[in-house]
């Protein structure tokens, strides 16, 4: 993970861990006490790729990476109480500048090589543990599924096109972490693990001008930061991490795929 | 330390404990020191003062000619470079034995073991993995396992060593009575039952048959058929069906060695 975003991570979060603390004492929040935000967010968004010839724990993966980034754009409506949360999440990130990494050097690939990837998910998430061990602290459970697209697109020396895209569909389960004083401030991290479906498009516009189509499928994780703190009004700053990586195993072709998205946003609160 | 302490610690342990589960399911990472020499299509990475090291010009040779036959003999075009590991030992690599390798086409790179001596075995062996990425990059995904493990070794080049083509035939011929049918070969749920000697040289030398016989273009129409797919395919490419050509294959591998 680059430093400097783990940086501006750590950041966030002491900011609204202080700003969390700093509220008073909570009232009892009874449960048809709701709140529902629309939010807007950008930030940047990294993207890694190996691919793996061996599966297994561990796997065997390339010792060469391929690694860019670009920007991030997101927009949530989320609708919770204290104690459950129901929010709707889409993404887009777009990831260029693309370079071979090993542990000797860094060599970059023809400029126009870059991977996208749209994501749209829902997740539900609900606290049965209040004031763990200290006050303002919930652990949570969830259930999140979603529909993904992405696609990588390369130039292999002179001339050779190879592009592939996927559709996919998952579901997952969360784990969570809260700690804050709802409504109002809080600071959050959700560990997300699941499964994927996914139909894989491939083109390449070489010498053989194969067109193949199949299915495929795997494991995903997301590891997410995110705090808020109120800024004004029904208006409140937002900020979030996320850690994630993708496992895909499908007919003669096995990779990994990460991305690390850092985006700030902010929040309509009512 | 004070029960709340411990609290305010066990919290802060859960993001590492789900970061640590991030890393375990994820791919190995490379480690230690490495040193890397570049040619025309090569960077290879070597451990420092290592056999690999000291066979490094002999080597790129090797990898060089290899380059040059494979885009040859399949009409490709690609000029692109190749990143390859020459570990010097299994376990430094994560194996379970010496002379193996792993092909990663997409990133263009492969794995190998590389150990002593500079034989044929060896030559093979990297030309095998480099051939994984050049034929992947030049005819995009293979659709089977015959197709995937085979040709790589079906375009060796024997200007070093007789470790290509001539080999295959000759091993052919040899081992006719354990070649297992060509139609179970190119179903990949039944390549992994037959032993990987017999798997990989019967397929090498039946796609090495296919590419001296008829030339590159009808085996590129072949080269992403699935199993599913692949005898149909076949007798389109190929103007017969694959019981046929293999019976034809046989007695090319037989009038071969005879020679």
């Amino acid at each position: 993970m680059d430093p400097r975003w783990l940086s501006a991570a750590l950041g966030v979060a002491l900011i609204v861990a202080a700003e969390a603390a700093a509220q008073p004492a909570p009232q009892p929040a009874g449960s048809s006490e709701t709140r529902s935000d629309w939010n807007v967010s950008a930030g940047y968004s990294t993207f890694a790729f190996r691919d793996i010839a061996i599966t297994g724990i561990p796997m065997d993966g390339s010792p060469t990476s391929l690694e860019g980034g670009g920007p991030a754009l997101g927009g949530r409506y989320e609708r919770s109480s204290r104690g459950r949360r129901h929010r709707f999440d889409v993404t887009f990130a777009r990831a260029s500048g693309l370079e071979y990494l090993t542990t000797v050097d860094r060599t970059p690939v023809p400029a126009g090589d870059h991977a996208v990837r749209v994501e749209g998910t829902y997740d539900y998430r609900a606290y049965p543990a209040r004031d763990v061990a200290i006050s303002g602290l919930d652990l949570g459970v969830g259930v999140q599924t979603g529909l993904t697209w992405r696609s990588l697109s390369r130039r292999y020396a002179p001339a050779i096109d190879h592009s592939r895209s996927e559709r996919e569909a998952g579901v997952a389960g969360v784990a969570a972490a809260r700690f804050g004083r709802w409504p109002r401030a809080e600071l959050e991290v959700a560990w997300t693990a699941g499964l994927a479906i996914a139909r894989s498009s491939q083109t390449h516009t070489g010498d053989s001008g194969v067109d193949v189509d199949y299915w495929g499928g795997g494991w995903r994780s997301d590891l997410a930061l995110e705090g808020r703190l109120p800024i004004a009004g029904h208006t409140h700053l937002g900020g979030r991490y996320v850690l994630g990586r993708i496992w895909r195993m499908s007919n003669h072709h096995t990779y990994s795929s990460g991305h690390g998205q850092l985006t700030f946003g902010v929040l309509y609160v009512r | 330390m004070s029960a709340e302490r411990r609290r305010y610690l066990a919290i802060a342990l859960l993001p590492l404990l789900a970061g640590a589960c991030q890393s375990v399911l994820g791919p190995t990472e490379i480690e230690g020191e490495w040193q890397a020499y570049t040619s025309a299509h090569f960077s290879l990475h070597v451990r420092p003062g290592t056999f690999a090291e000291q066979s490094i010009p002999t080597i790129t040779e090797w990898l060089e000619d290899q380059y040059a036959v494979s885009n040859a003999r399949l009409a490709l075009t690609y000029s692109g470079r190749v990143t390859g590991l020459l570990y010097p030992a299994a376990e430094d690599a994560g194996r379970t034995f010496d002379r193996s390798g792993t092909g990663y086409p997409e990133t263009e790179s492969f794995k190998a073991v590389c150990t002593a001596p500079l034989d044929g075995g060896l030559l093979h062996l990297l030309a095998h993995e480099a051939n994984h990425v050049i034929l992947w990059v030049g005819l995009g995904r293979a659709g089977t396992s015959l197709m995937r493990e085979g040709l790589p070794s079906a375009v060796v080049s024997e200007r070093f060593h007789p470790v290509g083509p001539s080999f295959l035939y000759d091993w052919t011929t040899r081992n006719a009575t354990r070649l297992p049918p060509l139609i179970d070969l190119a179903d990949d749920d039944k390549w992994e039952g037959y032993p990987q000697d017999v798997a990989y040289n019967t397929s090498a030398s039946f796609l090495a048959y296919l590419i001296e016989t008829y030339g590159p273009d009808p085996l590129k129409r072949l080269h992403g058929a699935t199993s599913a797919e692949f005898v149909r395919r076949f007798e389109q490419a190929y103007g017969r069906p694959l019981d046929r050509a293999e019976a034809e294959w046989k007695a090319f591998c037989a009038a071969r060695s005879r020679a």
